[in-house]
């Protein structure tokens, strides 16, 4: 009986392939991804959402390993074996793009597991949405298609290299549809979504059809490649109605009603945040407490603190829960790393945001029915600039976007830094009773001097 | 100046090395696409919007470059490898002569689309930044076998194109501010890739193959 | 042999990782067509590359006229500017034209910038390729494409001359031409022809080595091969001496 036993070196040739794709792939989604941490980790929606950036570079490694492969015969100019083999080229080739594909889609669950590792610890509702990860395996396929036509038809030394360019290539045009036309359309059409998912959804019919279009395209690629032209039209006809469900509802964002709800614990001090950041409740209460222990002993167990003035309408209009009573509210922002719905708190700028919510926010309320400027404004400078120099801070107004700088008006307003002074002199004893005589005042910018 | 007999030998030397009239009509389009690249000058990865003469490249164009690079690298490697294996003529002189020649024309290759390029990118940034890939592009291929070469380079440029993962301060490659020191490691890549390339001539890569084996000479 | 004109191999082994290739190789080749004969994997083209200066073997030498062919020294590469090599497989750049490819060996080999046209054209008038001087190697048929390659091998008028292989793939005409033009050539240069096929060493052999297992079996001429089966001379003669030293029985 003849046996035919498969040679050890071509084991060996696609173990090493399949072994580079998947850790090139994985290790490029975890520096990608994990450079943004700070948008996703602790929530599961934007965690899921974010696992298509993964796609940037992984497409492009993906499509130069396929090129490298497919061009192998050409480059070792043994192709007239092929082209005059009785074995169709899906057989000759599927070795070399199963192995590639194979490594992707294992480098890409090394991501989503990286993800999912980084996430569940702090993550307190929710869990991953398998939906929003699908778009990414989708497009390991697509990179196959592109990289095997590239493989196929480019000069064989550079098909690597061009295969690699392409699918950027591919990612900023569709980028820069959007951006000369002025809308995020197009970007739809990729894995991966800069869409917070904070307070918004993405449709499942766009997910479903951003996925069955992926895979379409990628079958069609290689099914051209391969000469199977039935499959290749047959798929493309699939991608073309996967395109046309995509661009009916491409660009759709829905509203997540529950995301505004608020979650309030009691105090003191009481806080409330919205459901989309309640992982970061306990953080932000440690740090409000750790604040309001610097102000020497004032009582402000009567006052909740609220991460956005929105909150209390949002939570009442979107989620039908009003936020209880009390007897007065300051905003504190959340201080999130910049201006992208992060996902952790700034610690070093919290201060600065909590000086501003108890001394600065009363009297911007007071002034915005454009009458003459509170009584207390004068009082709210020279707190806040106190404030900050006891915590360290700068007080040049970098300390987040649109602060007052204090420095400037302490030495333009001799009134205002005689009375820094005068704050700054006095025991901790003395503040804590100035503060708790006078804590009505600084709540409504009262006059307090 | 080359004489007839000397010019037409460094026709023969460069088709040997694999340029054809076909190659240099593609690198001078791909230079041509690096250019009109450049003109949406959008960097969608939010890496630095600059005003006029402040920038360097988008990052597509920078990717275009790769091209060029890929295209000059393959020039390294010579064609006829069984007549190079039994020569009796100096390797070394010839081929530091071909590498140094190359990479002087491949610097000097963007000039003519130099005025294509939209009105905020520095000239000068944009030229140091092709020294940066031209040099990292030469000195890996002088290492590597080409594709390897090529790849490697790509994987270079995606580490300074994902924003946030290099630290702007650090990011010789978009960053204008640092457009000496790109200028300046481009030149030292370029005159190592030079060197190496010259020296290696790919044995290191296993390239000059005869009937499928290495050379070991 | 008292001509300094002698291609020398001494004690030559050579080793491809762990698999011995070649093993103790004495031989001494004159002027004239010395044909190594030998079965596929005997190491023929192995000893050829050797011979060439292509690659260096493992242990022992080769030398010619006394000077060893190594292209790290000066000295070796002296040599090599007398050794023409047509390998087996030879790479070839294909968009480069006969005429060109022929120059560039012409100049690798050290012939003067100013004689390389007299001298490609000279040699492309040998293997009668005039005509497809400014066509592109990739543009040729089989044959003319040996033609070239052999043009390429005497760019530099070698005295030892390396031939693989050369009528592999050729049809009988071609073969024929072949032959004609190795004749002319074997007459004033150490010309060595590896071959498997018995009607190359009957059209051209003046020496025959019989290769075997990286090793030399036997070295004579053809009349004493065929005599070694005490078989007539001819191909069939040449058949059974040649299989009666493979079995060890000559």
């Amino acid at each position: 009986m003849i046996t035919m036993r498969v040679p050890h070196g071509f084991i060996r040739g696609r173990i090493a392939l399949f072994a580079g794709v998947s850790v090139l792939v994985a290790l490029q989604g975890v520096a990608t991804i994990s450079e943004r941490s700070e948008r996703w980790v602790g929530h599961w929606p934007n965690t899921s959402a974010t696992v298509g950036w993964a796609a940037l570079w992984g497409s492009c490694l993906i499509a130069a390993a396929t090129a490298w492969t497919v061009a192998a015969p050409r480059r070792g100019r043994y192709e007239h074996l092929l082209a005059t083999s009785s074995r169709t080229r899906l057989r000759v080739y599927a070795p070399g793009l199963v192995t590639v594909l194979c490594g992707g889609l294992a480098g890409y669950l090394a991501d989503i597991a990286y993800v999912a590792i980084r996430t569940a610890p702090e993550a307190v509702s929710g869990h991953a949405d398998i939906l929003e990860m699908l778009p990414l395996p989708a497009s390991a396929l697509a990179a196959v298609g592109t990289g095997a036509v590239c493989g196929r038809f480019v000069p064989p030394l550079l098909a690597p290299v061009v295969a690699a360019v392409v699918p950027y290539i591919a990612y900023m045009w569709v980028v820069y549809t959007d951006v000369y036309t002025d809308n995020l359309f197009f970007q739809d059409l990729l894995p991966m979504d800069d869409t917070p998912r904070d307070y918004l959804t993405v449709p499942a019919e766009l997910l479903v059809s951003k996925t069955i279009l992926a895979l379409a395209v990628g079958v069609a690629l290689l099914a051209w490649t391969l000469a199977a032209g039935r499959t290749a039209y047959g798929s493309a006809v699939v991608a073309g109605f996967a395109l046309a469900a995509m661009f009916t509802v491409a660009g759709a964002r829905a509203d997540l009603p529950s995301a505004y709800a608020a979650v309030c614990t009691d105090g003191p001090p009481r806080t409330c945040v919205d459901r989309a950041h309640e992982h970061l409740a306990d953080e932000y209460r440690r740090l409000l407490t750790s604040g309001i222990a610097r102000l020497d002993g004032v009582d402000l167990t009567d006052v909740t603190f609220v991460q956005s003035a929105e909150l209390l309408p949002n939570s009442a209009k979107f989620a039908g829960r009003p936020v209880p009573a009390g007897s007065g509210f300051v905003v504190v922002p959340l201080a999130e790393h910049f201006t992208m719905p992060a996902h952790s708190i700034d610690e070093r700028a919290f201060p600065a945001y909590l000086g501003t919510g108890l001394f600065f926010a009363p009297c911007v309320a007071a002034t915005t029915d454009g009458s003459a400027p509170p009584p207390g404004q004068r009082t709210a400078v020279l707190l806040y600039h106190w404030w900050l120099t006891v915590n360290g801070l700068p007080t040049g107004g970098g300390n987040f976007p649109g602060e007052v700088a204090t420095a400037a008006i302490v030495a333009d307003d001799q009134k205002v830094a005689e009375g820094v002074a005068r704050f700054t002199a006095m025991s901790g004893a003395e503040r804590g009773q100035w503060f708790s005589q006078h804590k009505r005042d600084i709540l409504t910018c009262g006059t307090a001097a | 100046m080359i004489s007839g007999a000397g010019g037409r030998l460094l026709w023969v030397y460069a088709k040997a090395h694999g340029v054809t009239g076909r190659a240099v009509a593609a690198y001078a389009l791909v230079w041509v696409g690096v250019a009109g690249a450049s003109r949406f000058s959008v960097s969608a990865l939010g890496l630095q919007f600059g005003p006029k003469g402040s920038a360097t490249l988008d990052t597509v164009a920078m990717l275009l470059m790769l091209l060029p690079a890929a295209v000059v690298s393959r020039c390294l490697v010579g064609r006829a490898a069984s007549l190079e294996a039994t020569r009796s003529r100096p390797r070394q002189p010839a081929r530091l002569l071909w590498v140094s020649g190359l990479a002087v024309a491949a610097v000097a290759s963007p000039l003519p689309v130099l005025p294509m390029l939209h009105w905020s990118i520095d000239a000068t940034a944009f030229l140091a930044e092709w020294c940066l890939v031209l040099g990292v592009g030469l000195l890996l291929a002088a290492l590597f076998a080409t594709p390897v070469a090529s790849i490697a380079s790509f994987g270079v440029l995606a580490v300074f194109s994902t924003p946030g993962l290099v630290p702007w301060s650090a990011n010789i490659v978009y960053n204008v501010d640092l457009k000496d020191w790109s200028a300046g490691l481009g030149g030292a890549l370029l005159v190592a890739g030079a060197l190496v390339g010259a020296v290696s001539d790919g044995v290191l890569a296993g390239r000059t193959a005869l009937a499928g084996r290495p050379e070991r000479r | 042999m008292n001509d300094s004109r002698v291609l020398e191999v001494k004690t030559l082994s050579f080793k491809y990782g762990r698999k011995t290739v070649l093993s103790n190789v004495d031989l001494t080749l004159g002027v004239g067509a010395n044909v190594l004969l030998g079965r596929n994997g005997a190491g023929k083209t192995t000893l050829m590359r050797m011979l060439a200066g292509a690659a260096r073997p493992t242990s022992g030498s080769v030398r010619f006229a006394s000077d060893d062919i190594d292209g790290r020294s000066r000295a070796g590469r002296r040599v090599l500017r007398t050794v023409g090599w047509l390998p087996q497989e030879f790479g070839f750049p294909p968009h480069m034209t006969t005429a060109e490819f022929v120059a560039y060996a012409a100049w690798l080999k050290e012939v003067p910038a100013a004689d390389v046209a007299d001298r490609v054209a000279e040699v492309l008038r040998v293997v009668d390729l005039r005509a497809k001087a400014k066509v592109r190697l990739r543009e040729l048929s089989g044959g003319q494409l040996r033609r070239a390659g052999l043009a390429a091998a005497i760019a530099a008028d070698p005295q030892v001359l390396i031939l693989d292989e050369p009528t592999a793939g050729l049809d009988p005409e071609q073969r024929d031409g072949f032959h004609e033009l190795i004749r002319q050539l074997r007459s004033h240069k150490v010309t060595v022809i590896a071959t498997h096929l018995l009607e190359d060493v009957e059209a051209l052999a003046e020496t025959i080595v019989v290769v075997d297992a990286g090793s030399v079996r036997w070295t004579g001429n053809p009349r004493e091969l065929a005599g070694a089966a005490g078989a007539p001379e001819g191909l069939k003669g040449l058949r059974q001496g040649f299989q009666a030293v493979l079995e060890g029985t000559a």
